[in-house]
């Protein structure tokens, strides 16, 4: 233990702490920038460039970043005297002298670490001479912004692209006063390699990387007297929509959520744990169909299969594992199968045309919004899913509406498209997608009822997870990966020889599963949030009356009625979809 | 084979660029067709040093120091000089002082106080052959060190000279090594910083293309004391004859067994690569060197980690300038007591300084730590040139400051060059009069930094942006007295803040020129004027009584402001007046004063 | 390319070396050195300089001798040469130097400093 004095106060703390983290001991918040800590996910940003967290050294000639200055025995620190107060101010004046000047109408605004800090320190007008700016060209996806005129090069999106998803889309380009961090060539992120994840979205302190928001068309289509507007909703939303109203993280806020949204004037609420079900009758048939070549035809091309459901990692094996691409399931999304349905199904049964049906979906993820406007998901033009909102842009939307979330009573979703079980609503969490598919796959195939139903073994946080399940004598090895990085890894075991003969693998982009998703309220670097929000949806799942997918009436009847057989023809053409290989920069 | 006479001829930087490669061509030829390639050989060798008086041509044995050759003046040197005894008398050095002709460059001021170590060979041997390194006990230090020292003895030899980081830094070399050498790992790096980025500085360059064996010997006995069996060269691209020379060095000593496997038939290993620059100054910084090595983005990172605790690939590494390497073989042989009598205290040894600005003797010079700033002006560099007045000498290059008459009787060192608000640096050494802008000097430094810098850290890359800025405003007349203050203020930060050397640096020759030459900041910004007459937007050009109305200068003005009848006195415009300077240079009857 | 494996090899190729600057080496300690003068110019050269130059040169080899060429010393018989000691300014001047007198110089002045028959004391350079 190292013994130091902070401010005059003594403290000890494990060598190898940061000055930083030595005054957190002590309660004494050194003001951060580009400081960020996720470390159960391996985020940490150590670029220590921002210089706001400065700090007197006894001893040393000049201020030391705190982030990132060891301590040492007998150490002295001062965080509050005249020479690091003035320091601090003139660090974010010039900050702020190369940084638009419009709050006012920044999607940032209220949420802007750079914004906090300017009020923090009591920042009033600006007092650094100079007019030179650097700007440049704005990047507009369907998911992101890219508005770098607002960068200040604190490297949290560089470190989260690079070192934790391993992409490798963003890097520091241009020297000096025009450095900034930007794609290869400063192309647009869609001619990259990017995967759309947008968890450099949730790590931006400022509004330099936003998500692209929706939530004025949706005003528009909600206003639109010729229009049946109708919402998914994910399972991740609800367990964090009460964040952004003061409830605790982990908060179950369904009922209102839904109440809500039909007080916005949603014609019908839906749920994307409906279409999750649906997924793993599809996903689950595929998965017995490959294990039975597998085992009996001896075809060891058909296994592992890949989950397929979250849109970041289709776009990561395409464009980074080509040689894999056969490996994922073809089923779409729980996204685009609703989109898909309710644009036939409960088109035809609400006897209107496809184009007159407004389907919205909201989202904790910004991957979803690119995913939504691909080509491949419509039909003549028009979107099986037209809109996607995330969590962020729902909360303002509340919030613009006039509606007391509080004061809501709690209301159902509508039939049929409403009706779900446990299984899908484990979805929202790492682990949960492949259990939802092992409690249908297990039943189908063994024909025996399961004798418990969670699988405790396939849940956790650790970034890479190995699960065994029993199938009949049969041991299914799972492989579970959430955070690109872990999935890398896990891609180049199978692609180097598979040792650990692993027969499925779920992925997952975000960090903790699309609890994690970088459209949900920001978390700015607190995993105790992520946490509490998984147990939140194990919870729904245990309280649950259904919690299989194949028991759920509403996909039985879908498929008495309309689809026919699970991987059938119709199936195939509205549930399934190809993968392209794509040779990005 | 013996030769009866040699001739050096100078391929240093400057002498190069004045056709010398083509002097010793033509030397070549007259020796030939004079039937004297038996008697007399023509070497290419490094710098000489005496850089105003190039191209320099040294006849041996007789020790005559030709200046000033031209190619054509090849016949004649052999001709006369070589075939008939006589020296070619207009090609000789006459000191200005004294009007003597001096023969023999050591008794030259130029060189009197000057001592060459870093430089021994320099001018001397022929750079590109290995056995005239040899020759002059090259190599003798590296056996010495593997087959008869252990490498603690090797440290603490390092150690006790007291040779600190010529490459500016100024830390103990041989705590350097002993760090690096307690680190324990299975793989350790040598790298030698050849990234000589200062403007105008030539001195690693020199000794690289001059002497590039006595890097390549350095380097392994670092090697040895601290366990290392890989060493590296990072040397910039825009040095293409310093690459070359090295390269061929580093080939020879492979050749002939003094790199590769079991040195001097011990068990010890070490061989040397060669790492290019991309044109980036910030990448002479040891952290942004490394990771510029390793193919990422040349950006300093934090220290700790030290280097030599984890630097290239996260392995032990020892990172040091050229000419901090070019001393080490002659500490070893000749021991550290013996280099320890050389210069100061706290400094001991020679210093090389680039010597240029305003001087008479412009060139690169060697002197031993304490010599006096005015020695090295008035004895050495030969005095202001055309006689003016000695205004500023700027030392350290762009993270350097100006010291003044009031300075120049410090004894150079590191220690005190810092007291008296500048730092030795790498050795650039300019020299100011009274026609330089103080001001202007400061923003041409800060441009630089400007472009220099990586971008990293907001000081640097925002602060000193707006440093430039405000000098700027300065320079055109369009600050206020308050612009001072938050220069001030602003460049204080900037060094309290800045995470590595180059922006904690770059406010300093703001700072030092505020502080001692307060007086034209103000004449810049209160009075709108430049008292040196460099600022384009404060010179005032005015017609006085001299004028007979001849109207070439109205003739002449782009902006047509000069207004005045034929043999009237003309007038000029202040308002329009662009500052072209076209009318002063037409005006034949000095009638137009620039102020 | 003669490969260096062991000190010995080092210190046998440093003495081959040596050759190569040995006119450089003996350039920078002239100053200690006994300087052998001998004066060119047409006149010089006619009287056969060249050729006692060459054998002076070849004659002291491995001494601490360096043999110069110079301008005309003089009005002296020539062929002319001078002698300097080490350390010292006075040159002595020996005129009319065949390469038996050549031979005499070197064995009785330069190596013993006995005088000889006809030699000049002069103090100019």
């Amino acid at each position: 233990m190292i013994n130091l004095k902070i401010d005059g106060k003594s403290v000890s703390v494990p060598a190898g702490s940061t000055v930083l983290e030595a005054a957190r001991a002590l309660n004494i918040t050194i003001p951060t920038l580009c400081h960020l800590d996720l470390h159960d996910t391996k985020m940490v940003n150590k670029a220590a460039s921002c210089r706001v967290c400065v700090v007197e050294v006894k001893g040393r000639r000049n201020l030391a970043p705190a982030c990132a200055t060891p301590v040492f025995e007998g150490m002295e620190v001062i965080t509050n005297n005249i020479r690091v107060m003035e320091a601090r101010r003139i660090v974010m004046e010039l900050l702020i002298s190369d940084h638009p000047k419009d709050c006012l109408s920044c999607r940032k605004a209220g949420n802007c670490e750079l914004q906090d800090l300017s009020e923090l320190l009591s920042l009033r007008g600006h007092s650094i001479s100079g007019e030179s700016v650097s700007t440049y060209k704005k990047d507009i996806t369907p998911s992101l912004i890219r508005d770098m005129d607002k960068c200040i090069m604190c490297r949290r999106c560089e470190t989260m692209c690079n070192e934790v998803q391993t992409v490798g889309a963003l890097s520091g380009i241009n020297r000096g006063f025009n450095a900034v961090v930007s794609s290869a060539f400063e192309l647009p992120m869609d001619e990259t390699v990017c995967t759309h994840c947008g968890q450099c979205v949730a790590v931006c302190p400022t509004g330099a990387l936003t998500e692209n928001d929706h939530s004025l068309k949706v005003y528009e289509a909600l206003a639109d007297p010729g229009k049946t507007v109708i919402v998914q909703t994910a399972p991740a939303v609800r367990v964090a929509l009460g964040e952004a109203f003061g409830e605790e993280p982990g908060s179950i806020m369904t009922g209102k959520m839904v109440a809500a949204l039909k007080h916005m004037g949603f014609d019908y609420v839906f749920d994307t744990n409906f279409s999750a079900d649906l997924t793993i009758m599809e996903e689950g048939a595929e998965l017995l169909d490959r294990l039975d070549k597998f085992l009996n035809h001896q075809d060891t091309k058909a296994l592992p299969i890949l989950t397929s459901c979250c849109p970041a990692w289709v776009n990561f094996i395409e464009s980074q594992f080509p040689e894999l691409i056969h490996i994922p399931s073809s089923a779409k999304s729980p996204q685009q199968m609703f989109g898909s349905i309710a644009k036939s199904y409960f088109a035809e049964k609400l006897g209107i045309d496809r184009k007159n049906l407004v389907v919205v979906s909201l989202m904790p993820c910004l991957a979803k919004k690119q995913e939504a406007h691909m080509e491949q998901y419509s039909v003549d033009g028009n979107q099986d899913v037209d809109l996607v909102i995330t969590t962020r842009e729902f909360a303002n939307m509340i919030r613009q509406m006039n509606i007391n979330i509080h004061e809501l009573p709690d209301m159902e979703y509508d039939d049929p498209l409403g009706i779900s079980t446990g299984a899908g609503m484990i979805f929202g969490s790492t682990g949960g997608v492949i259990e939802a598919a092992v409690r249908t796959a297990y039943e189908l195939k063994t024909k025996h009822p399961l004798e418990k139903i969670e699988f405790e073994q396939l849940r956790g946080f650790e970034g890479v997870r190995l699960g065994h399940v029993d199938v009949d004598g049969f041991t299914l090895n799972i492989g579970i990966a959430h955070g690109l990085g872990n999935a890398r890894s896990l891609l180049e075991e199978v692609r180097d020889g598979n040792p650990r003969e692993i027969h499925a693998i779920e992925v997952m982009a975000c960090p903790g599963g699309c609890i994690g998703g970088a459209g949900q309220p920001y978390h700015h670097g607190n995993s105790d949030i992520l946490k509490a929000r998984q147990k939140a949806i194990y919870e729904i799942d245990k309280n649950s009356k259904l919690r299989k997918s194949h028991e759920n009436p509403a996909i039985i009847e879908l498929y008495k009625t309309f689809l026919g057989e699970p991987l059938g023809e119709r199936a195939h053409q509205l549930l399934h979809t190809h993968y392209y290989v794509k040779e990005k920069v | 084979m013996n030769y009866k006479m040699q001739i050096l001829v100078c391929g240093g930087t400057g002498c190069l660029s004045s056709e010398s490669e083509q002097i010793v061509k033509n030397l070549k030829h007259e020796i030939k067709k004079n039937n004297l390639t038996e008697d007399v050989r023509v070497i290419l060798a490094g710098c000489f040093g005496f850089c105003e008086k190039g191209p320099i041509v040294k006849i041996l044995p007789d020790n005559t120091f030709y200046t000033q050759v031209k190619p054509a003046d090849a016949a004649e040197i052999i001709e006369r000089h070589i075939i008939r005894g006589h020296k070619v008398e207009r090609l000789l050095f006459v000191e200005p002082e004294t009007q003597e002709v001096i023969s023999d460059s050591k008794h030259m001021n130029f060189y009197k106080k000057q001592q060459r170590i870093a430089l021994r060979n320099c001018g001397f041997i022929d750079p590109s052959d290995i056995e005239e390194y040899i020759a002059r006990d090259g190599y003798a230090a590296l056996a010495k060190a593997v087959t008869e020292m252990t490498r603690d003895e090797v440290v603490a030899e390092v150690k006790n000279s007291g040779l600190r980081g010529r490459g500016g830094g100024g830390f103990s070399t041989g705590l350097k090594w002993e760090f690096a050498k307690k680190s324990v790992s299975d793989e350790k790096y040598v790298i030698c910083n050849a990234d000589e980025g200062d403007p105008g500085a030539f001195m690693d360059r020199s000794i690289l293309e001059g002497d590039p064996h006595s890097i390549v010997e350095a380097m392994a006995i670092c090697g040895y004391a601290i366990g290392a069996a890989e060493g590296r060269v990072y040397i910039r691209a825009e040095y293409p004859l310093a690459i070359t020379r090295l390269q061929k060095a580093i080939d020879d000593a492979r050749a002939y067994g003094l790199l590769g496997k079991n040195i001097f038939g011990t068990d010890f290993n070490f061989d040397i690569l060669l790492s290019f620059g991309a044109g980036a100054f910030v990448c002479g910084e040891e952290t942004a060197l490394i990771h510029s090595m390793e193919g990422e983005r040349g950006e300093p990172t934090t220290k700790p980690p030290f280097p030599a605790e984890s630097g290239y690939w996260g392995k032990p590494t020892n990172v040091n300038n050229v000419e901090t390497l070019a001393n080490i073989p002659v500490i070893l042989l000749k021991g550290s007591q013996w280099f320890k009598t050389i210069g100061t205290e706290k400094s001991s040894g020679t210093k090389v300084f680039a010597l240029a600005g305003k001087i008479n003797n412009v060139g690169l010079i060697e002197v031993p730590m304490g010599t006096t700033l005015r020695e090295v002006i008035y004895e050495i560099g030969g005095g202001i040139k055309d006689d003016r007045q000695f205004k500023a000498v700027q030392t350290g290059g762009p993270s350097g400051g100006c010291l003044t008459e009031k300075d120049l009787d410090t004894p150079i060192d590191f220690d005190n060059l810092i007291t008296k608000g500048s730092m030795m640096g790498s050795g650039g050494m300019i020299v100011m009069d009274e026609t330089d802008c103080m001001p202007a000097v400061a923003k041409f430094y800060l441009e630089f930094t400007q472009e220099e810098s990586c971008g990293k850290c907001t000081p640097c890359r925002i602060g000193t942006r707006r440093l430039l800025e405000l000098l700027e405003m300065i320079t055109d007349g369009k600050a206020e007295m308050r612009h001072l203050d938050e220069l001030r203020r602003l460049s204080r930060v900037i060094c309290d803040t800045a995470l590595c050397g180059l922006g904690q640096t770059a406010p300093n020759p703001v700072l030092s020129t505020l502080d001692a030459f307060w007086d034209e900041y103000v004449a810049h910004v209160k009075d709108h004027k430049c008292p040196a007459g460099r600022c384009e937007k404060l010179i005032r050009y005015n017609i006085n009584d001299k004028c007979i109305g001849c109207t070439a200068c109205a003739r002449k003005c782009p902006v047509n402001c000069i207004t005045g009848e034929r043999k009237q006195k003309h007038e000029i415009d202040q308002e329009k007046c662009i500052k072209c300077g076209a009318c002063y240079s037409a005006c034949k009857f000095n009638a137009i004063d620039k102020m | 390319m003669p490969r260096i494996n062991s000190v010995e090899d080092l210190k046998k190729l440093k003495e081959q070396a040596l050759d190569k600057i040995a006119v450089r080496l003996q350039g920078e300690d002239i100053d200690s050195l006994t300087q052998i003068y001998v004066g060119m110019d047409e006149s010089g050269m006619q009287a056969g300089a060249k050729e006692v130059f060459h054998h002076i040169w070849s004659a002291v080899s491995g001494k601490p001798v360096v043999v110069l060429q110079t301008a005309k010393i003089g009005d002296f018989k020539e062929p002319a040469i001078k002698v300097v000691r080490p350390g010292q300014h006075a040159a002595t001047v020996f005129e009319g130097v065949t390469i038996d007198k050549a031979n005499e110089v070197i064995s009785e002045f330069v190596e013993k400093g006995n005088p000889i028959e006809g030699m000049i004391a002069a103090t100019h350079e």
